[in-house]
């Protein structure tokens, strides 16, 4: 007979183990806790942003989120669930266009996506009654032609994209796209999988304004880009998450998003961001409220709570991107005040990429991702 | 009739009624799917769409079978000298060894990928030492090299090749092999002729465990690879969600499906079929 | 002589590397839930500290996720150990036309990567426009668990006299009350091995779990959801605290087995 351990005990008491380390905090916390859960309903907000979008992008930190949850009872269920528009809205419209809600109540996008939002009827209009503080939006963010009066889309940051790097592994300075394109960086180096802020990027570096965007210049800035890639030139390209390897120094030079670089300069001083000498992009991403929300009413609290210039004044801070909230600038510290980022100046140029018909939308943005993701 | 081991006949419906649910399971949510995968597949295109796919992406489809490949043998390398130094040296341990080896397993599998992210990342131990002993320079990496997602791959399925081919190690009559001695003289040549060829099923299987989820694997080639190591799975998993690529990627999960099945036609042919049984 | 102690010994070595080798990791995740790091992601080593310890839940998606994954789980391991076990048997037990299509049907999805299997699921949910959830992640669970429970039971009750089921008969007793009453007390180690099999599988699968679970994280989509912005310490409390336990319980059963064994 054999005393030993047979394999297949040891194997199922391992398994088992599984088993019983679920129960040991099941038993833990059983007790007494209301979990906020993410079921949703009335209790509770459900929020889909960005990374790097409140205070520590932790939501159990950041001073905004808790003091509104303690302010109004509800819960913020909030996920940094938009790594890149495209890939949030290939997940959610196929539900939201046949009118289902998907369950979340507040998501953020970026203009064009915020637009093709709107025009799709995904989304709902806000109730001035529970979100007064609307009033407080910024005068030349309070229009749109493609939301008049901001009906249903409130602004909740606005940035540049430029480029972040480390001047110690890249080891010469970088002034402008074409740097990114330099052999001596080749497999450290991410751009943005959104395509008008790397196509448009691109665009200027061949002299060409995204405004004014033709498609056959955006298809041959994306020629280039491809041709970059298979030579192995690009680390990754990638949504948001490119500040995983940025942080790391596993990429020396990112195109990336300016708050983004402020927040991580402030973990790890040395990382300089610059605007490229051809060019940059801005950006504005909006929040809106999804039809089928399981709890406009506490959305709309929410970003009431946010457009209180006081609450905004910190957590715009935080995040180093420009507040879209009258007064929230005057209370920020003076430190933040002189920050370009949070408070440009009118002196800096910016682009934005033109409003694309929905062909050429679809011609660029398949064509970009043969390009980069496939 | 249905007729039962013991001999006793039963109504013919009662092995169909038995089966049935797991069938119907089966039947609904793998066979349908995989159905409907095909005809996906073929959609605005029929079979040219493969042979887009492939043209767009044959350097991602060679870099899957090369990566599968080489964490087979490699885990073959690693994994059969641990499997037979337990299965005929184990003695009183051999359960504790075993445990040993499947104990990795116990830890979530991302857990797994991110400790491997710790280990080789630019400021981490691995490149510490090999700076320090002169082989790697300030800007030298491990990540984002083939070899850095290879070796996370054979990690991870290491115990899928031990597993097996300790079993049938552990199946060799130890009269065989003394016979064998006493046949062949040296104890390389015994190995050769006696011990490798019984455990032949055992390899074939554990490289079986061990090839498939690697060639299908891409959580790897994203936290340890950069875009110059993404597999076909990193490809379905970055597309999946697009509408207008349906067909294409449908075409790809076929595409790696054949690779697989050719990767295991030669593996078999190699082994000798006979052995396998 | 000396030609085999030294190949003994260079295998004993290389096996030792290979054990330790895959020990680092393992050793690297308990560790750095020990670690407090400078920003979102716990890649280095910063300094030690218990917080993550003493603050498991921080984040309540983590718990939320972690409890999925039990659920999950359990149910998956249950439908499958019922429908696994029957099919085992009657596999086994009868021989009737199709039993070797049967049996080809269980293989194919051992065959077939995770990353396949799930984006066909995927697929076909979408066009029946069934939303993704807690049910298509137990659906999907169990049809690749299925296949495992199948082959384990299989092993198990080959080995089983059915003349023992005719006994009983003979003696009176239904066939339901044999199976439960004679065929299932002895099959049942196999089955649990099978649910200890299965639950462990369900426990860990990212890839067919991350295409079909909309909304709902299990622990494995938790994680790599939360790596967009942060990879906090907490995971590897989690994952070490399931290690630990699991030691524990292997160790239990191993001592239980030698004590039953020795007094027999």
């Amino acid at each position: 007979m054999h005393p030993l351990i047979t394999r297949r005990r040891f194997l199922g008491g391992l398994a088992a183990g599984g088993a019983a380390a679920a129960l040991a905090p099941t038993l833990l916390t059983a007790c007494g806790d209301d979990s906020s859960g993410s079921s949703g309903g009335k209790k509770t907000v459900v929020f889909h942003n960005w990374p790097l979008y409140i205070e520590g992008d932790d939501p159990a930190t950041s001073p905004t989120l808790t003091g509104f949850a303690k302010a109004s009872g509800l819960a913020v269920d909030y996920t940094t669930a938009v790594e890149d528009n495209d890939s949030w809205f290939d997940k959610f419209s196929p539900d939201l266009a046949k009118g289902k809600g998907v369950g979340v109540d507040i998501v953020v996008l970026t203009t064009w996506m915020a637009a093709r939002m709107v025009e799709r009827k995904y989304v709902q209009a806000f109730d001035a009654a529970t979100f007064p503080n609307k009033k407080n939006v910024l005068a030349d963010l309070a229009d749109s032609p493609w939301d008049k009066g901001r009906t249903s889309t409130i602004p909740w940051a606005q940035g540049q994209t430029g480029i972040a790097y480390w001047p110690d592994k890249a080891g010469f300075e970088i002034k402008s796209m074409a740097d990114l394109l330099d052999p001596r960086l080749k497999g450290r180096v991410t751009l943005l999988s959104e395509m008008r802020d790397t196509v448009g990027l691109m665009m200027l570096l061949d002299g060409k304004k995204p405004e004014d965007a033709k498609v056959a210049d955006a298809l041959a800035a994306i020629e280039k880009i491809k041709a970059a890639r298979d030579k192995g030139q690009f680390r990754k390209i990638t949504g948001n998450s490119y500040t995983d390897d940025l942080g790391a120094q596993e990429a020396w030079a990112s195109v990336a998003w300016s708050g983004d670089v402020a927040q991580l300069q402030a973990e790890k001083p040395g990382l300089k961001w610059v605007l490229p000498a051809e060019g940059a992009m801005s950006f504005t991403d909006w929040a809106m409220i999804l039809i089928g929300a399981p709890n406009k009413a506490g959305a709309e609290k929410l970003l009431n709570y946010v457009y209180d210039p006081a609450v905004a004044a910190g957590l715009y801070e935080s995040i180093a991107y420009r507040p879209p909230v009258q007064g929230a600038v005057e209370k920020m510290s003076a430190e933040a005040q002189k920050n370009p980022l949070i408070n440009p100046g009118a002196g800096v140029k910016l682009h934005e990429f033109r409003v694309l018909t929905a062909d050429e939308d679809k011609q660029l943005a398949e064509a970009f991702n043969a390009a980069t993701q496939q | 009739m249905a007729v039962s081991a013991a001999g006793r006949s039963t109504p013919w419906w009662v092995p169909w009624a038995l089966v049935a649910p797991g069938v119907a399971w089966l039947g609904a949510f793998f066979v349908v799917p995989m159905v409907r995968l095909g005809t996906l597949s073929v959609q605005d295109g029929g079979l040219s769409n493969f042979v887009d796919v492939l043209a767009d992406n044959s350097e991602v489809v060679l870099r899957t079978f090369w990566y599968a490949a080489a964490a087979t043998l490699a885990a073959l390398v690693l994994g059969y000298p641990l499997a037979y130094v337990i299965a005929t040296r184990g003695g009183r341990a051999k359960g504790l060894l075993l445990g040993l080896v499947v104990l990795p397993f116990f830890t979530t599998y991302l857990l797994r990928a991110i400790a491997w992210r710790v280990l080789l990342g630019g400021n981490g131990p691995v490149v510490g030492f090999l700076q320090a002993i002169g082989l790697f320079g300030t800007d030298d990496g491990i990540l984002a090299t083939d070899i850095a997602v290879i070796g996370a791959l054979t990690y991870n399925f290491l115990p899928f090749m031990v597993l097996p081919v300790y079993v049938s190690l552990e199946k060799v009559d130890r009269r065989l092999v003394e016979a064998g001695q006493d046949l062949y003289g040296g104890p390389l040549r015994t190995f050769r002729r006696v011990t490798l060829p019984l455990s032949m099923p055992g390899v074939f299987a554990g490289s079986l465990l061990t090839f498939i989820p690697a060639a299908g694997d891409f959580v790897n080639a994203e936290f340890l690879g950069s875009d110059n190591q993404r597999m076909i799975g990193s490809v379905i998993v970055a597309n999946f969600a697009k509408e207008f690529l349906k067909p294409q990627m449908s075409a790809l999960s076929f595409v790696l499906m054949a690779l697989i099945l050719a990767g295991v036609l030669v593996y078999a042919r190699l082994l000798g079929t006979e052995d396998l049984a | 002589m000396s030609a085999r102690r030294v190949t003994a010994r260079l295998l004993d070595v290389w096996a030792l590397v290979v054990l330790l080798y895959l020990f680092v990791p393992i050793a690297v995740i308990v560790l750095f839930s020990f670690n407090r790091p400078v920003g979102a992601r716990n890649y280095e080593w910063n300094e030690f500290s218990l917080d993550a310890w003493t603050d498991p839940f921080k984040d309540p998606k983590l718990r939320d996720a972690f409890f999925t994954s039990l659920e999950v789980a359990a149910i998956a391991t249950a439908i499958s150990c019922v429908l696994g076990t029957l099919v085992a048997i009657a596999a086994v037990k009868y021989r009737f036309r199709g039993r070797g299509a049967l049996n080809a049907l269980l293989v194919l999805p051992l065959t077939m990567p995770e990353i396949v299997l799930g984006f066909s699921l995927l697929l076909w949910f979408s066009t029946l426009g069934v939303s993704r959830g807690v049910v298509t992640i137990v659906i999907a669970h169990v049809m690749f668990c299925v296949s495992y429970v199948a082959t384990t039971v299989k092993a198990r009750v080959r080995g089983f006299d059915w003349v023992l089921e005719d006994a009983a008969m003979d003696l009176g007793a239904g066939p339901v009350t044999t199976f439960r009453r004679v065929t299932l007390p002895l099959i049942a180690p196999g089955i649990l091995a099978a649910a200890l099999l299965t639950f462990a599988l369900s426990l860990d699968d990212f890839i067919i779990t991350y295409l079909n679970s909309g909304l709902t994280e299990t622990f494995p989509v938790y994680v790599w959801n939360t790596k967009r912005s942060r990879v906090p310490p907490q995971l590897n409390v989690f994952g070490t605290m399931v290690l630990v336990v699991s030691i524990l319980l292997a160790g239990l059963i191993a001592l239980s087995g030698r004590r039953r064994a020795a007094g027999r």
